[in-house]
């Protein structure tokens, strides 16, 4: 198993997850690869994990699956946000936001 | 699986199924893509696809368990999502359902009345069927236990046995494991706040043991109990027990003042215990050890039960004690000449004459709910004809032929279960006019029809019905309405000719149902002309502001001159108070039936003894004869001068002189009764004649005597007045209190009450309101037929009358051509209903009264009106038909 090099808060997969899907119906493969990249390799995401993600987003009604074939011709599970998707990433990056300012202001302080 | 977990798979929400066992392998196919794309990527990094597939496969982890959560997680999901969607498509089906219905508010209330109107009457007359009929008879082996009549040859009466007929019986038979006999009676109870009447049974001593009923507390009475010499003792009911004794568990032993004297309670009997041919009785007794009657032949009084031997049957058990009655004929030609005996099954003794009734009344019931489904579907099938184009549009559209027949179920469940509601509710109100119809006074003797209510089988047999029909109603226009077939017809394809053997069968039915209805209609005719005719009959009393009231005095404390004091000073009471005209007494009212007396007349020869003169006999006391407007004929009637010290005298009536005496004047005439002392009595007087058994009855012979010369311990007071029944009541009630606070007085109605609730007219205004209710129900259902049947054809002749109408013709033409297609199917109906009706008349049999079963004037006025509400019902849709606009109709092809 990939160390983690930074243990994702609670629920901050979630909102990568639908950051990664504003980019257009993609797998889960291309999902992974894509935070990975990303955070220049900071942020490695378990592979049980973010799928566990995609399908509780998928049941919420953020995500919805649909079968397509990939860039080599396979048959793939492609995720695509939905508007109740999008409306929650909005609300998720404030949030997100907000909390971080207020984390790095706290261990700024002196 | 584990079994919990198999459990939930069975209870789980059915629908989705097929797209759950899909998730596993979409899990699967994802995981196994995640996979070949890791190894696709270290293969083209150089790792060779052996280390690039385990690598792969370590850097994911634990597959399987992540296969699984994914999989839960997948199912949750779709359970959710399906769930979701059923019921978003309900409540839009609903939305659409009532939309459409109340656009439609006519066809909408048409289809729940008639839904109702089925449900209801099955409902109601279930509950009463099934109280009658269903219930089993609450004793031990009752296919065992009989009830045994004499019987009078050449007679169809059936009377008590005299008790030592009863004695022989016990001792001589072969066939019967116990023979123990009752009889009815009723008593004051004093000791509470106020005295009041119970209703009581006398039975041997053996009776109740007989039966077989586990008592509650306490035992019955021992063999032996019913002779001389023993303590007066009392068994009572579950409700006297909860009511009087406040259920008290040391209730045994306590006593109770019956009739003013102690009785000792020994037993209570179960809740719901009923012996039904005894009445609602309270309190049980042993028969009454002091009666004389005990020793008399001729005294019919006991009626007897018994329960033949295992092995035994009914048939052996009646040839056996029919020989016994012959030998007891040779043996006692007296009393016992020509008696045979009735043996019949104790069922058919309590809900005999009512079960034919009720399973007729429950076969066409069940017919009306038949027809009445027959209806709703032909309405349906009619309303999606009209909707065909719609339905067209839609497949056409792509919309699924499921989603449209679920539509239309949707639909049709709103409506059967809006006609449910409704039929419950006819149901419930039907049960209690069912039961209300029967006069209080027979009600009695058919306990088991009290506090009858709908009850949760009922409901749940009424629930079926509606979904059931709910569901036909919906499926078979549904699936019909959906076929392509039918959308190519509807499009206008003339050449497609579905339905005509359908049309034809719905024709049939309504014809089927013009037929019953023209049945129940006759009958429901020769019942009321029957009815009319019979309260027209003249009784021989003038039933006019007469007041009648019980009293009776518990023997116990009144000797004969007491009896005799008593009654004199309440009569010369209630003739002081302000307002009285005229009264006086009798020990049996007119219409009540009574035993008779056979007597001989001094100076005629001895009649064979099966030919002996026999008459009804009745004491009086007071005005009687005034008070009730009997005419004197001859003669003079009762006064205070006819007391015990004077000639023992007689008024007879008319049929009395006529039939018996052969002098010139019957008054002066002796007679001596052969059941009384040896002395004559003197006729005094000829009085008219009254009904006194029944009111379809030819009067009977009636003797009258006074009770001064006959004392009676239980009287009805007669009072003619012009004041109000309440007031007099009251006034009367304090006269008799004044003399005894613990008496009470009863059975308190008008004259014309008690020829009202007389048997004569009960027996034939019941069936009048059930089979009245019955033809009003099935004729409702029928105009709803006729005009279902014809606005389907006319639906599906559009397109042929639209061209008729373009080609010119008239539209009165077009209205006459529809009208007489109503015509055509009722007139079929109306003829197969006159000859069921004129053989099933003949059933009504003795319920006719002065009518005949082929009474033409019933049947004209009922043919000419089924084919005036044949023709009514045929008039809405022919109308429609007439006004169709010929450009509209073919523009639309």
């Amino acid at each position: 198993m990939a160390a983690t090099s930074l243990d994702l808060l609670q629920g901050t997969l979630d909102i990568l997850v639908l950051k990664a899907l504003t980019w257009g119906p993609r797998h889960g493969y291309w999902v992974a690869a894509w935070i990975k990249e990303t955070s220049d390799g900071t942020i490695q995401v378990e592979d049980r994990a973010l799928y566990v993600a995609l399908h509780r987003l998928e049941e919420r009604g953020w995500l919805e699956g649909e079968w397509k074939l990939s860039e080599n011709n396979r048959k793939a599970k492609f995720y695509r946000l939905t508007s109740d998707g999008r409306k929650a990433l909005r609300g998720k990056t404030q949030d997100f936001e907000r909390y971080a300012a207020a984390a790095l202001k706290i261990l700024q302080s002196t | 699986m584990s079994t919990l977990g198999r459990m939930r798979r069975l209870i789980r929400f059915d629908i989705g199924r097929p797209a759950q066992r899909a998730v596993q392998g979409s899990v699967d196919d994802e995981l196994a893509f995640h996979l070949a794309a890791r190894v696709d990527e270290l293969v083209q990094r150089g790792v060779s696809r052996e280390d690039a597939e385990r690598e792969a496969r370590q850097e994911f982890g634990d597959l399987q368990s992540a296969r699984e959560e994914l999989s839960h997680i997948d199912r949750r999901r779709v359970t959710k999502r399906t769930r979701l969607a059923w019921w978003s498509d309900l409540r839009q089906d609903t939305r659409v359902a009532l939309r459409s219905l109340r656009s439609h508010p006519g066809f909408a209330a048409v289809v729940l009345v008639t839904i109702a109107l089925g449900i209801g009457a099955n409902g109601a007359i279930y509950t009463v069927v099934d109280a009658a009929l269903l219930r089993p008879l609450p004793y031990r082996d009752p296919h065992q236990l009989v009830h045994l009549w004499e019987t009078k040859e050449g007679t169809s009466d059936r009377s008590e046995a005299s008790f030592p007929d009863f004695v022989d019986w016990r001792a001589y038979n072969s066939s019967f494991a116990a023979l123990e006999g009752y009889d009815q009676t009723n008593v004051t109870i004093t000791g509470g706040d106020v005295p009041f009447r119970a209703n009581g049974a006398r039975t041997t001593a053996g009776f109740l043991s007989m039966l077989g009923v586990p008592l509650v507390l306490g035992r019955s009475f021992a063999p032996g109990e019913d002779g001389p010499g023993g303590s007066p003792l009392v068994v009572i009911s579950y409700g006297f027990w909860q009511r009087w004794f406040g259920g008290d568990p040391q209730v045994v032993g306590r006593t109770l003042t019956v009739d003013g004297a102690n009785r000792t309670v020994i037993g209570v009997l179960p809740r719901g215990f009923l012996f039904a041919p005894a009445g609602e009785s309270d309190l049980w007794f042993t028969i009454d050890r002091t009666a004389q009657t005990r020793g008399q032949r001729f005294n019919h009084w006991l009626r007897v039960v018994g329960r033949v031997r295992p092995g035994t049957t009914i048939e052996q058990a009646r040839s056996d004690i029919g020989a016994l009655m012959q030998r007891l004929g040779t043996q006692y030609p007296e009393s016992n000449a020509g008696r045979g005996i009735a043996v019949v099954p104790l069922r058919d003794e309590i809900v005999g004459q009512l079960r034919p009734t009720l399973l007729m009344l429950f076969g066409a019931v069940a017919l009306v709910l038949l027809i009445a489904c027959a209806n709703v579907a032909s309405l349906l099938l009619a309303r999606a004809m009209t909707r065909g184009r719609e339905m067209a549009l839609r497949v056409a559209l792509g919309a699924r032929r499921g989603r449209l027949v679920r539509q239309l179920l949707t639909e049709s469940l709103l409506l059967s279960l809006g006609g449910g509601l409704l039929g419950i509710w006819v149901a419930h109100n039907a049960t209690r006019v069912l039961v209300g119809a029967i006069p209080e006074n027979v009600r009695g003797s058919m306990p088991y029809l009290a506090n009858l209510s709908t009850d949760a089988r009922v409901l749940a047999y009424l629930a079926l019905i509606t979904i059931t029909t709910g569901v036909a109603f919906g499926l078979i226009p549904g699936l019909y309405a959906s076929q392509p077939r039918f959308a190519a017809l509807m499009s206008g394809d003339a050449r497609a000719t579905a339905g005509t053997g359908r049309a034809r069968l719905r024709g049939a039915l309504v014809t089927l149902e013009i037929a019953m209805t023209v049945v129940l209609l006759v009958g429901a005719g020769l019942l009321t002309r029957s009815l009319t005719r019979l309260l027209r009959v003249d009784t021989g009393f003038d039933a006019t502001r007469t007041l009648v009231m019980r009293v009776a005095l518990p023997g116990a404390q009144y000797n004969n001159l007491a009896q005799q004091r008593f009654f004199e000073g309440v009569l010369q009471q209630v003739r002081a108070l302000p307002g009285v005209q005229t009264v006086g007494a009798i020990d049996n009212l007119p219409l009540n039936g009574g035993g008779t007396n056979t007597f001989h007349v001094d100076g005629q020869p001895e009649p064979d003894p099966a030919r002996r003169p026999e008459a009804v006999m009745r004491a009086v006391a007071g005005d009687y004869f005034r008070a009730l407007g009997i005419k004197l004929i001859d003669g003079r009637v009762f006064d205070a001068r006819d007391d015990s010290t004077a000639m023992q005298a007689i008024v007879i009536s008319e049929t009395v002189a006529r039939r018996y005496i052969t002098s010139k004047r019957a008054v002066g005439a002796q007679v001596r009764f052969y059941a009384w002392a040896d002395q004559p009595w003197t006729v005094v007087g000829v009085v008219g004649d009254v009904k006194t058994i029944r009111l379809d009855e030819e009067a009977p012979p009636t003797i009258y005597y006074s009770h001064l010369q006959g004392p009676a311990n239980r009287m009805s007071i007669a009072i003619r007045s012009a004041l109000e029944p309440s007031v007099l009541t009251g006034s009367v009630r304090r006269v008799v209190n004044a003399l005894d606070p613990a008496l009470p007085v009863y059975a308190i109605r008008t004259m014309q009450e008690t020829i009202s609730i007389s048997p004569a007219v009960y027996a034939r205004r019941y069936p009048l309101v059930l089979i009245g209710a019955f033809a009003a129900a099935s004729l409702i259902l029928a105009i709803v037929g006729i005009a279902g049947v014809i606005a389907y054809s006319v639906a599906q002749r559009t397109r042929e009358i639209g061209v008729r109408v373009a080609l010119g013709a008239e539209r009165h033409t077009i209205l006459a051509m529809i009208l007489k297609q109503g015509g055509a199917l009722a007139l079929p109906g109306v003829a197969i209903g006159m000859i069921v009706a004129f053989v099933a008349a003949r059933w009504l049999g003795s319920v006719l009264y002065g009518v005949s079963a082929a009474d033409p004037p019933t049947y004209t006025v009922i043919s000419a009106l089924i084919v005036s509400v044949a023709l009514a019902a045929s008039y809405v849709p022919a109308r429609r038909a007439a006004g169709l606009d010929p450009a509209q109709v073919l523009r639309a092809d």
